[in-house]
């Protein structure tokens, strides 16, 4: 018995001696190497991180374009599966149900759709890849609240949003995104394929970044300390000079403008004369209401592409010229009966539609005399006005940076023909862009400085830094002062008894010349039969300019007179000017507004019907205008906008138009607000529209944050305030 | 409680108190700064306890009652077994008896009736050996059948171990060892003609040196050698799926993501441990859930891992302790049935013990046998401690009757 037992314990000891030995070989010498397993299981792996491509926000940085990211999302039905076999109480239609509930809540699909997906398969299922990424994170947080395994996401692609729908379509531009094979990994690339996506693309694009990541068993990501890792650098933003209520403005009224007209093309744009700033740039053509936003977004930006002869609007400059030179005061009365020129031996009568006999100098302005203006070029010669119109910005581009800019056509001097110059001077054997025209009138408004004309601001990265900024720059100077008011009267002239004289306003100076050009054939000379341009080109208040406008009609109805400017583009610069004036942050005429009591305060209609908005209107005794897109559709849009104060006498204008269900995405701002000085209600307010969780500390009004303001903030980050 | 062996007692606590913070690791979950734990430390705890008062218990009852109840207990444990083969299975075997808060397992009680039933059968006075044989036999067969059919070939092997652990100790002649160990040696040796010539020329002489008759070596030669033909017949009539999934369990590395997945995240995370470990909490292997099942079967992976080789080899050398102590007071007792069963409990933590980490360091082929005194599990933990408990009122008795 004692020998048996003994002999147990020396195997007992044997075993621990050669489970100890085999743990040293194991543990300390590490003779058994797993390398290629662990390699298999557990070497960190690099995976791409895609940065974020730059917004894109207006002056006042509301937001224009934006960037969503978008995951596919995968069940694996099988972990559910034996999630359910391992929890007796819970029952696998049940999960199942929880399953499509919680992602039909957080997707444009239906709870049945999702349903049988699952049913579908033993397997992993597909479901979506259009999951964005706030409603990939609800839908996770519901998985892991109800402890439901599954989940499966992976990056699928970025897609950019526009919060402002299909505003500026026409300069924004749009990207295009492609995957690209390389060695191993295939990497995910957004390119910007048009307009300022395009132009700005180095800028927006940003820089890939890399991480090590490990996964577990389960295949789910570790975040683990010391995996090495290198940050994206996100795009960088660009700030334009475009405010977003001028856009909307132009926009609406060209559009109005367009179908009113029966124009093929409406072109405007609006910019600061003192800066050379764009605040609105639209070009809208007849089939734009069929095309979508992506065709819209990729299409000519018709204000920078499309050149038309400008017409009677270049005849200031003539007349410029000649107050620089003393040739006629304002008041010189010059002879504007038919004007005979010969030249070798062809001979050209040149006349107006209308006829005049003697017209004194701001007179050929203001009613916009061929005879007069051709009389006056006579004595500048050729030389001076093609000096002035090239130092104006005609016959090249402007400098603007835009994408698909044209340059015009305007022959040099010396290739002139005969008759050029008269022509020139009244605008035709010249082809010009709107920004072209809109700039040179930027000159006149501010005193003879020809501007850059420039559409971004600022680029700005994801912290606000500046990055590059757009300084106003004065390309050449022309003119002298007194010359230049003389002119501006001149044109003030032309609205308040002239041909333009459909723009006066009582409480407001505005000052602009028409144009109503023929349209040339393409590459061949004459003119084309009942085909006009008609333009538009102002500024005000004239004192001071703040806005300078240009309109264009391209072909307009020629039955119904409508390719005469005065009936075409002077209204519609009519309806921009009372919009601009009476948008509610606008101080062009507070003054004005204060003295007269006749401004009353704007009801809000959109959303509603036509009969309440009818209602609404009929009540206050406001009298109103009715656009109809669409008949049976809601009010989407109204003029002046809601709480703006405007003038009595004005007509509120309601647009109707189906409910557009834009995408409406959510787009999640990174940035932390400054909440220091609002009162609680505010904050939380605010705070509960960036997802951020908010502790509260003490009441009144916040005067400590724990994030500090514009700190990159994740998505529903608790953030402690402290208030008094 | 005089001669309460509290060397014994002190070591058990050790060992379950090392048992207890491998458990709490392994339930943890801890990934950067973030720590999760399950709460399967706790039910662990609870379950410490109640072994504990069950162990002051028994050491409490007189032996005579337990006598009377081993054989009641015994038919009951059978029952049991039967019992739990029709109820709903639990992770793929019929292994467990519900009993709402917990699951019971009626083949650990068994381990523990079993032996003691074997040690009440063979400790009757002059009995021969074939009566040895056959008793012990006949006891152990119906519970290792029941138990096979759960399945649980670990419990079944422990069983079947403690029997011959007991047999070896007991009167039983040396004859019948050796020609149990000599089948299992001729089945070892079938793969080759050179080793099992080399095993028969020792298996004879052996024989001849315990005097037997030249026509009961030829009886045993014939058996072995039948034996040694017909394991590659068998063998070869096995489907090809069947016969990888007897070399996959025998060399798990075969199937490196089936079966032998474990064994290798095992391997790895006990070698990663180094000579000091990772530190408490800090094993990547398990933190990922690369180590599966890391509270119960391969709770030493954990260890390893944590604690390196420096924390293994003290537990072994703990475990070594303990055995060593309590095989040397139970050499002097005088009761054969306290010998018996001691022995018998003694061979089933032992052979737990090395099966188990001879698992998880992957030199053992897995049969989910759980660690003594370390592993997570309530009626493992409290049959192993109420078996020490026997042993330790074994042991007092004795000084009782001196």
């Amino acid at each position: 018995m004692k020998q048996r037992l003994i002999i147990f314990l020396i195997l007992n000891g044997l075993f621990i001696l050669l489970w100890i030995g085999y743990l040293f070989s194991v543990q300390i010498l590490g003779t058994h190497n797993f390398d290629h397993i662990i390699e298999i299981r557990q070497n960190p792996s690099k995976s791409i991180i895609i940065p974020k491509r730059g917004n894109i926000y207006d002056r006042d940085q509301n937001l224009l374009v934006s960037s969503v990211k978008y995951y596919q999302v995968d069940i694996d039905v099988e972990a559910i599966l034996k999630y359910c076999e391992r929890n007796k109480e819970s029952d696998r239609s049940e999960i199942f149900g929880h399953v499509a509930r919680i992602i039909a809540a957080n997707s444009p699909l239906s709870k049945d759709h999702v349903l049988d997906r699952i049913n579908s398969s033993n397997k992993s299922v597909f479901i979506s890849e259009e999951i964005s990424e706030i409603q990939l994170y609800q839908i996770d947080n519901e998985f892991k609240r109800l402890k439901i395994p599954g989940l499966i996401s992976n990056f699928s692609k970025t897609k950019r949003t526009y919060p402002q729908g299909k505003l500026g379509s026409n300069f924004l531009g749009m990207i295009d995104d492609n995957r690209e094979d390389l060695e191993n990994e295939t990497i995910y690339t957004v390119q910007g394929i048009s307009g300022l996506e395009a132009t700005f693309d180095e800028y927006l694009r940003g820089k890939y970044g890399w991480q090590e990541t490990i996964h577990d068993a389960n295949n789910n990501r570790i975040p683990f300390l010391f995996l090495k890792e290198k940050s994206p650098i996100n795009g960088y933003s660009l700030i334009l000079t475009i405010d977003n209520d001028c856009q909307e403005i132009l926009e609406e009224s060209l559009a109005e403008g367009l179908k009113k007209y029966k124009a093929k093309n409406a072109i405007g744009i609006i910019m600061d004369p003192y800066t050379g700033a764009i605040m609105a740039m639209s070009g809208i053509n007849e089939y734009d209401d069929d095309r979508t936003s992506n065709e819209l977004r990729s299409s000519a930006d018709l204000p920078v592409s499309f050149m038309f002869e400008p017409g009677s609007t270049l005849k200031p400059f003539t007349a410029l010229l000649a107050l620089e030179k003393n040739i006629y005061t304002p008041t010189d009365e010059i002879d504007c009966r038919d004007y005979h020129i010969k030249y070798r031996d062809e001979e050209r009568v040149i006349k107006d539609d209308h006829k005049f006999k003697f017209l004194n100098f701001k007179d050929i302005i203001a009613y916009s005399s061929n005879v007069g203006i051709s009389k006056i070029v006579d004595k500048i010669g050729s030389e001076a006005l093609y000096e002035r119109l090239i130092a104006l910005g005609y016959g090249h581009k402007t400098g603007s940076n835009i994408a698909g800019e044209a340059s015009g056509l305007f022959r040099k001097v010396k290739d002139w023909q005969g008759f050029s110059l008269h022509s020139i001077s009244f605008g035709q054997e010249i082809s010009v862009t709107a920004l072209q025209l809109a700039n040179s009138y930027c000159a006149i408004a501010n005193q003879g400085l020809v501007m850059q004309p420039y559409l971004v601001q600022k680029v700005v990265d994801e912290n606000g830094t500046v990055i590059d900024e757009h300084k106003a720059k004065v390309l050449r100077r022309i003119s002298d002062k007194k010359s230049l008011e003389t002119l501006k009267s001149f044109l003030k002239s032309a609205v308040d008894y002239g041909t333009a004289t459909g723009t006066k306003f009582d409480y407001l100076e505005v000052a602009g010349k028409t144009g109503t050009a023929e349209k040339s054939f393409a590459g061949k000379s004459g003119y084309q039969k009942e085909k006009y341009t008609s333009v538009f080109a102002g500024f005000f208040p004239v004192e001071e300019p703040r806005y300078v406008i240009a309109v264009i009609y391209d072909e307009p109805d020629y039955s119904s007179y409508s390719y005469y400017a005065s009936l075409s583009t002077v209204p519609t610069f009519k309806k921009i000017v009372t919009r601009l004036v009476n948008l509610p942050d606008s101080d062009v005429i507070v003054e004005i507004k204060e003295k007269e009591k006749d401004f009353i305060f704007a009801p809000a209609v959109i959303g509603l019907t036509r009969q309440e908005a009818e209602n609404t209107l009929n009540k206050k005794g406001i009298s109103y205008e009715i656009v109809e897109r669409n008949p049976n559709g809601i009010v989407i849009n109204q003029f002046p906008k809601p709480n703006a104060a405007f003038d009595k006498k004005e007509s509120v204008i309601v647009i109707l138009d189906t409910a557009e269900k834009d995408e409406v995405v959510d787009v999640f701002d990174y940035a932390m607000p400054n909440l220091k000085g609002m009162t609680l209600r505010k904050a939380i307010a605010l705070a509960n529209k960036k997802n951020i969780r908010l502790v509260v500390d003490g009441s009144g009004s916040i005067f400590s944050q724990s994030i500090p303001p514009g700190t990159k903030i994740k998505f529903g980050e608790r953030c402690v305030i402290k208030a008094r | 409680m005089r001669n309460f062996d509290w060397f014994i007692f002190i070591l058990l606590l050790c060992l379950i108190l090392f048992g207890v913070i491998a458990i709490y690791s392994a339930s943890a979950n801890k990934i950067g700064d973030d720590l999760e734990v399950e709460n399967y430390y706790i039910k662990q705890i609870f379950w410490v306890f109640i072994s504990l008062i069950l162990l002051y218990l028994i050491f409490k009852t007189p032996y005579n009652l337990i006598e009377i109840l081993v054989v009641p207990a015994y038919f009951l444990t059978i029952i049991l077994l039967v019992l739990v083969l029709f109820l709903p299975e639990i992770k793929g075997a019929h292994r467990w008896i519900p009993l709402g808060l917990m699951n019971f397992q009626p083949s650990e009680l068994a381990k523990l009736i079993v032996i003691l039933m074997i040690s009440k059968v063979i400790s009757g006075q002059h009995l021969s050996g074939t009566q040895i044989l056959t008793r012990s036999i006949l006891v152990v067969i119906l519970p290792v059948i029941l138990i096979l059919l759960e399945p649980d070939l670990g419990t079944a092997l422990t069983l079947v171990l403690s029997l011959f652990a007991i047999l070896v100790v007991s009167d039983l002649p040396s004859l019948y060892l050796i020609i149990m160990l000599g089948l299992l040696f001729s089945i070892v040796t079938s793969f080759s003609i050179i080793a099992f010539l080399i095993f028969i020329l020792i298996f004879i002489y052996l024989l001849f040196r315990i005097n037997l008759s030249k026509i009961v070596i030829a009886f045993a030669v014939t058996v072995n050698t039948f034996f040694f033909i017909i394991t590659p017949i068998i063998w070869n009539s096995l489907k090809d799926y069947q016969q990888n999934r007897i070399l996959s369990f025998l060399n798990p590395m075969r199937d490196p993501f089936g079966v032998g997945y474990q064994i290798i995240q095992s391997k790895i995370a006990i070698g990663s441990g180094g000579l000091l470990g990772k530190g408490f909490l800090s094993g990547t292997q398990k933190n990922m859930n690369f180590l599966p099942e890391h509270h119960t079967d391969f709770i030493f992976s954990v260890i390893g891992e944590e604690f390196g080789f420096f924390g293994c080899t003290i537990l072994l050398l703990f475990y070594f302790l303990f055995l060593y102590r309590i095989a040397r007071k139970i050499s002097s007792l005088k009761r054969k049935e306290f010998r018996y069963a001691s022995v018998g409990i003694l061979a089933y933590l032992s052979f737990q013990i090395f099966v188990n980490i001879g698992m998880t360091i992957g030199i053992v082929p897995t049969t989910g046998i759980p660690l003594p005194f370390a592993s997570y599990g309530g009626s493992n933990l409290l049959i192993n401690v109420l078996a020490v408990g026997l042993i330790l009122k074994f042991i007092n008795e004795r000084s009782i009757f001196n």
